[in-house]
């Protein structure tokens, strides 16, 4: 008995280290550059998604919380280069919540002060306007699409996949991500560090496709769904728009 | 006596090797991350009663929570 257990003890390693190098994480076969290429050109092509400068999207984010259950929030999100500007609603669309970033600094405006009756603007703490950021990176595709575009972005490793799924990872600026492809090249899937994103109901917004339902999750734990109603690309924004005083001066009126 | 320094041994490797395997992989803790959120929902929620406020803060914790990826 003794033996026994010796031995599987010393082979139980040995399997798993097997095991180990033959997956994706050890040794990969040779990387294809023509995955991201394929993948990019599905989505409209290299240059359609560098033409895009700003955009605006409008969601429905379902927080899940303890399963079935859920929050609704409706979403909205004005991006312009590196600034943003982000509007959160109950359903009801009471007691809206603004965040902005103007380039340089981050900041909230929260619900209507009752005493007061006027909103407060507050700068965001560095902590809070990182996670916001991190959120605006992953609201819908394009801004991934956008960071796969940028140069010096290329395939690193090429997996098998499976029938339904192509599988590449690929080494962007904001490290490295696992992509997953359908047949037709259309993005399904990227893990981003311990992030699992999936798309579906892609749509052709002006020269792209774009999926309208993203959702989140980690583990096997479903984080996040959003439902997308409406994508534009490169709206025009009035000027002083990402500035404290335009949002703070709107939701007054 | 030697098989049970063995089979530690052997135990000690695989936990060893999951480690590394999974070093990259922070699942656990963004896991830990959003529960920490819903026992804070369940504490605002007994507290108030429910209400807005405990679902915007957990919306919030929950984004927070992706600061990592």
């Amino acid at each position: 008995m003794k033996k026994k257990l010796m031995r599987v003890a010393a082979v139980l390693p040995l399997l798993y280290f097997g095991w180990w190098a033959a997956s994706s994480r050890g040794v990969a076969p040779p990387a294809s550059p023509l995955a991201l290429e394929e993948t990019l050109r599905a989505h409209g092509g290299r240059e359609a998604i560098d033409a895009i400068a700003a955009f605006r999207a409008q969601a429905v984010r379902l927080t899940s919380t303890q399963p079935p259950a859920f929050f609704e929030r409706g979403m909205t999100l004005d991006v312009a280069g590196a600034k943003f500007r982000r509007q959160i609603e109950a359903p009801l669309g009471q007691r809206p919540q603004v965040e902005w970033f103007d380039g340089q600094r981050g900041f909230q405006l929260n619900s209507l002060d009752r005493a007061e009756k006027q909103p407060s603007v507050l700068a965001m703490n560095e902590r809070r306007l990182q996670a916001v950021k991190s959120n605006v990176a992953l609201f819908g595709l394009l801004p991934i699409l956008q960071r796969c575009a940028e140069l010096g972005v290329g395939t690193i490793a090429q997996d098998g996949g499976s029938e339904r799924f192509s599988k590449f990872r690929v080494k962007t600026s904001a490290g490295e991500w696992t992509i997953y492809t359908d047949r037709s090249h259309l993005i399904r899937q990227v893990e981003i560090g311990p992030w699992l994103l999936q798309f579906a109901d892609y749509r052709s917004v002006g020269d792209l496709r774009l999926p309208f339902v993203q959702r989140l999750s980690s583990g096997q734990r479903l984080v996040y769904e959003l439902v997308f109603s409406a994508i534009e690309l490169n709206p025009a924004f009035p000027a002083g728009y990402f500035t404290a005083e335009t949002p703070a001066r709107e939701v007054v009126h | 006596m030697k098989s049970r320094t063995w089979l530690r041994s052997g135990v000690a490797t695989m936990i060893l090797l999951l480690s590394l395997t999974l070093g990259g992989r922070t699942v656990f803790g963004q896991l830990d991350c959003i529960d920490s959120c819903l026992e804070e929902l369940a504490d605002c929620t007994n507290r108030t009663g429910g209400s807005q406020d405990c679902e915007d803060n957990y919306d919030r914790c929950v984004e927070d929570c992706l600061l990592a990826a």
